[in-house]
């Protein structure tokens, strides 16, 4: 088993910067997510990867071997598109069985109808064909082998083109966007199931999704890349509550996080419209800052206890949790609190509230978006 | 107070609206097709209807009298050495042209497809002959074959090879012939493979490389060919009528000579029907072409089109 390392990997179409040095290195049977909105290059690195685009700058390694300059035939990685890419014209069967007849036959045992002549064809075909019937019995498609890709529906394509890719026991999978072309019900499935043939073969993947809860939920690790800079590269808890960037916290997180702006004062305290919101951060006095929390640390509480006002705008109601989206007093900012159902009842449209957080559930964001370091950990946040 | 009486349905006596909706649905149908159909009946159907009609008769243009002679014409047809030469000078110049005009197209978009530089201008120099008019350019072919001071035996003459008579000699002129018939026809298919290549996803050749498909040769055999399963054999279908169809190289060239070397279906037809005008023979030669080209394309189509549509 090898690991898989992007080093340093830039691309550019002409003034257009697609990556802008990325550095990414899946240990040994990772699982890596790359996420990110559409156009972030994250597309483009897995081609990169599989080498089918090259980069102007920048090395690929599997394991100890240099990939940078080979064709993708000699990689040694398997692949799973977004369309899926069958073969049309060949049964599941067929497609299944491509990467191993390009491997393990000559150019004459493939031709048609000579290559039956060949001598040793026999057992080589013989073994493909038992290959295939176990990638397919695992994935639970033997029965659809001799079906072409028009006569099956997507999830059925979907194990197909798994199927293909794992067959041949590659060094590495690539997968870009193998879910967003299934409805919404058979992604969640086929979520679990990719995890779980993952953890079974074993395989270092990259895994390309546009969509945060993939990435989340599926991956040992996710890299965040927002235009063409790899922003944070982190477990899934990291992301979601230790993000590095301010793209990354309205990135990742649904509902988004509520950003407030914010002043530091000179005791660099964090001031949000006079209230001081957090102390002891790490930034000149008198500098623009972008205070983040998450819609689940919000605490709403009675008028008269301390924390920001503001009023109740609009309810609803999610079944296993409920939104409450809340009117700063004194600003335009509409935030959002995520609260359990039996604990939502106590609000009402137009009813006045404080909002509250724990002060280790406050982000601050400097200007560059970067974040900033706050020490000492913060107390209860809001107070008067 | 009075009982209201509620309306009972729409319209009295439609007892079943669907009906009536589809009935009306029908005939809108029918109405939009209306203008297609009539002319298809009015161009197509009636003359073939006529020329069937003709061909049981003697008629002869400029005779006012005409009867109906049955089969005759047909059984003459099978002792007319001119009509079966034709027949099979025709046969020759289609089974030539076709497979060359067809294999050379493909690799024409091949080459100008695999991102080389002048895309647009290879593809206009290929499709030349095809825009170009042949009764003109005739001439050019005339010059370019003829026998002392035409440029190709110029040429071999150059290698010490002495050239024959291309369009006069008997061996020969079919051949010539059927280069020109594939000069024409190269371009046209050229364009339509074009198209058809553009068609192809580029994420098939990704996964073929991915799937260590690493030589142009196994990517053409594992995604081009069979991808443009459907291009092929419009291709042929058209190349096999296009050079069943030959005439003008033979009316401007060789005029069915030396010798009734180059005596092909159409311009037999022509002969018989514009110069002899014996129309009703002639009708039934017609009759004759069109059922050949008929059995042709239902052959190839029950043969090839559910192996090129995959879905």
């Amino acid at each position: 088993m090898s690991g898989l390392a992007l080093r340093g990997i830039s691309k550019a179409y002409g003034d257009n910067h697609i990556l802008r040095d990325v550095t990414i290195e899946a240990q040994p049977g990772e699982f890596v997510a790359l996420v990110g909105p559409s156009g972030c290059g994250k597309t483009t690195l897995l081609r990169i990867a599989a080498g089918l685009d090259h980069a102007d700058r920048g090395s690929v390694w599997l394991g100890e071997r240099d990939m940078t300059a080979m064709r993708p035939s000699e990689r040694d990685i398997a692949m799973v598109f977004q369309s899926y890419a069958l073969y049309p014209h060949l049964t599941a069967g067929q497609n299944i069985a491509v990467p191993l007849a390009m491997r393990d036959l000559t150019i004459w045992q493939r031709l048609p109808g000579i290559g039956n002549l060949m001598p040793s064809q026999r057992g080589i075909r013989a073994d493909i064909q038992r290959r295939v019937l176990e990638t397919a019995r695992s994935l639970r498609i033997d029965h659809l082998l001799d079906r072409k890709p028009g006569q099956m529906s997507g999830g059925q394509r979907q194990r197909v083109a798994l199927g293909r890719a794992l067959v041949r026991s590659p060094a590495a999978f690539l997968m870009d966007e193998p879910l967003s072309n299934l409805d919404a019900n058979l992604r969640v499935h086929t979520r679990a199931e990719i995890v779980e043939l993952h953890r079974r073969a074993g395989v270092t993947t990259l895994y390309v999704t546009h969509d945060q809860a993939e990435a989340l939920s599926m991956a040992d690790r996710v890299a965040v890349m927002i235009g063409g800079r790899l922003l944070q590269f982190d477990t899934p808890e990291g992301i979601y509550s230790n993000p590095a960037h301010i793209e990354v916290a309205r990135f990742i997180g649904s509902p988004q996080i509520n950003l407030l702006n914010g002043e530091v004062d000179a005791a660099h305290g964090v001031r949000i419209g006079g209230r001081l919101l957090a102390e002891g951060v790490n930034a000149r006095p008198g500098t623009s800052v972008t205070v983040g929390f998450r819609p689940e640390a919000i605490k709403l509480g009675a008028p008269e206890q301390a924390g920001l006002i503001a009023s109740v705008r609009r309810i609803e109601f999610l079944g296993s949790e409920t939104l409450v989206f809340i009117d700063l007093a004194g600003g335009g900012d509409t935030l959002v609190a995520k609260l359990a159902p039996s604990d939502a009842t106590a609000f009402a449209l137009g009813q006045a509230v404080t909002i509250m957080a724990a002060s280790r559930d406050v982000l601050v964001f400097g200007g560059d978006g970067a974040r900033l370091s706050v020490s000492p950990p913060m107390r209860m946040v809001a107070n008067g | 107070m009075d009982s209201i009486a509620l309306p009972a349905g729409g319209r009295a006596g439609t007892s079943n609206p669907a009906a009536a909706a589809r009935r009306s649905e029908a005939f809108a149908g029918w109405r939009l097709a209306g203008p297609a159909v009539a002319l298809l009946a009015l161009l197509i159907l009636l003359p073939t209807i006529a020329v069937v009609a003709l061909s049981l008769t003697d008629f002869e243009l400029g005779y006012d009298e005409i009867r109906f002679v049955g089969l005759d014409n047909y059984l003459e047809l099978l002792d007319d050495r001119t009509f079966l030469i034709s027949l099979g000078n025709t046969l020759t110049y289609t089974l030539i042209v076709t497979p060359l005009s067809v294999a050379l197209g493909l690799g024409a978009a091949l080459l100008i497809e695999a991102d080389v530089r002048g895309r647009a201008l290879f593809r206009t120099v290929y499709f030349l002959p095809v825009v170009s008019l042949l009764v003109a350019m005739a001439t050019v072919w005339q010059y370019l074959l003829h026998p002392t001071i035409g440029p190709v035996n110029a040429l071999l003459r150059l290698v010490g090879i002495a050239g024959p008579n291309w369009l006069g000699g008997s061996d020969t002129v079919l051949l010539s012939l059927a280069f020109i018939g594939v000069w024409q026809a190269v371009g046209f298919n050229m364009v339509l493979f074009l198209a058809g290549l553009t068609a192809i996803p580029r994420e098939l050749y990704a996964a073929a490389e991915v799937d260590r498909a690493a030589t142009a040769w196994d990517r053409f055999w594992l995604v081009t060919w069979p991808m443009l399963g459907p291009t092929t054999l419009f291709v042929v279908t058209i190349s096999v009528i296009n050079a069943v169809k030959v005439f003008e190289t033979v009316s401007t060239i060789t005029q069915g000579g030396p010798n009734r070397a180059s005596e092909v279906l159409l311009w037999t037809i022509y002969q018989e029907g514009f110069v002899y005008l014996r129309v009703g023979y002639a009708s039934a030669m017609t009759v004759v072409f069109l059922g050949i080209l008929m059995v042709l394309m239902v052959l190839q189509y029950r043969a090839l089109d559910q192996r090129v549509h995959y879905t």
